[in-house]
């Protein structure tokens, strides 16, 4: 094998692995989340309420509530991507059991019993391994125009012990 | 798939062995925006009735376009022939087509591509001077549709609050043709021209929401698609300007 054999070997390998690594987003953004300690701090929650001009009405802001345990383990919907996990409530003492799945873009969660809700799409508005922060939005207009009264809840977690 | 994959790397290989210099390019790449299905969603979305009388800007329904940066290598024999076996990729993206509202509120569409294209080369060459190429092969293209949506205050959303926003993702192989015009003064380093005609798929594959399970769509908008889908159906001509560098021997 020649030099110049070598050399398109070795380019076309690199440019295959270049191709399907950047396939694999969804993945990555769940190694964040349960690389490490997987334990990552509830540092607070906002819940915001705009009436139908988009003034805020309310702003209610919950202090380290509890934190998150995340798992690699797939859950009983582990055909779909979710991944198991734990959120312990400080005030309460208490572990609920959840599932979750996430991607580059999203953050859904099914938090059975606890605080978070059932069946919670988040938007990622900052995707880090130390610090995230998740938007959900609801419309209480059912018809999804844009004119309703709107609620707006801001999650930030960050790795325990990060600051 | 993997077998595929085998048999292909075994011909490059195998191909190789036999070839004459290896050649790499890096250019611009433009591709219009033409998919049917993505059409008629925006179409149906400026003329929605619940929209009437609240769009400021409607969704751009006919132009857009795709840019974005392609990367080739070539294995080749020229010697008044040209043959060259060609392996690149090309990334794309759209430009964000916005429906704006009069209220602040804006709807989003960005669209991914990403391309790998394996094909051949046949034509005539001028030693380094000058090439042309016929170009026939495949082209297997992974597509990312994000649909979200902007409020007042600039929070992005993806939520479910707004039925058809989400990430939409899909794949589909076609096939390609086209051609490749190389230019150069000096050895080693050509300006290239190349030109492909991306066919449409013979399968309406479809884009698929992740994440989201959807259930019907109060937008009512016909998105050219089963359920919560997207036809992958990009397709039409593509052109790309780069320079290349090529290693090897050139017949005088």
């Amino acid at each position: 094998m020649n030099n110049l054999t070598r050399i398109s070997l070795l380019s076309f390998i690199v440019a295959l692995l270049v191709f399907f690594c950047s396939c694999d987003k969804e993945d990555q953004a769940a190694k964040y989340l349960h690389n490490g300690t997987d334990i990552w701090k509830v540092e607070s929650i906002q819940y915001l309420e705009y009436d139908t001009t988009g003034n805020i009405i309310s702003d209610t802001t919950i202090i380290e509530p509890g934190e998150f345990v995340f798992f690699q383990e797939v859950s009983s919907y582990g055909a779909d991507g979710y991944h198991q996990g734990i959120f312990i409530n400080y005030d309460e003492n208490i572990g609920y059991t959840l599932d979750y799945v996430i991607d580059k873009y999203r953050f859904k969660i099914i938090d059975y019993s606890g605080p978070f809700g059932f069946d919670k799409l988040y938007t990622i508005t900052e995707l880090g391994k130390q610090k995230q922060e998740w938007i959900y939005i609801i419309n209480y207009n059912d018809l999804g125009l844009d004119w309703e009264i709107r609620a707006k809840e801001i999650v930030k977690i960050s790795k325990k012990g990060y600051n | 798939m993997n077998r595929s994959f085998l048999t292909i790397f075994a011909l490059i290989i195998s191909a190789n062995v036999f070839t004459q210099g290896v050649a790499f390019w890096v250019g611009h790449t433009h591709q219009p925006f033409k998919s049917i299905s993505f059409s008629n969603y925006f179409t149906d979305y400026n003329n929605n009735e619940a929209f009437v009388g609240y769009l400021e800007k409607p969704f751009d329904a006919v132009q857009n376009n795709f840019n974005g940066i392609s990367t080739n290598m070539s294995v080749f024999v020229s010697d008044g022939y040209d043959f060259r076996g060609n392996n690149g990729f090309t990334f794309l993206k759209s430009i964000n087509n916005t429906a704006d509202f009069k209220n602040g509120d804006k709807r989003h569409v960005d669209v991914y591509m990403t391309d790998w294209n394996l094909d051949i080369g046949f034509g005539f060459s001028l030693s380094y001077f000058f090439f042309l190429n016929f170009n026939v092969g495949m082209n297997s293209r992974f597509g990312k549709a994000l649909l979200y949506f902007e409020y007042p205050d600039n929070t992005i959303s993806f939520g479910k609050e707004k039925t058809v926003s989400g990430v939409y993702s899909g794949w589909r192989l076609t096939g390609l043709l086209g051609g490749t015009i190389g230019i150069s003064a000096i050895p080693y380093v050509q300006f290239i021209y190349r030109i492909d005609y991306v066919f449409k798929p013979y399968a309406d594959l479809i884009y698929q929401t992740q994440l989201v399970d959807r259930l019907y769509f109060i937008e009512n908008i016909d998105i050219g698609g089963a359920g919560d889908s997207f036809y992958n159906d990009f397709y039409g001509w593509r052109h790309t300007f780069g320079i290349q560098i090529s290693i090897g021997q050139y017949e005088d």
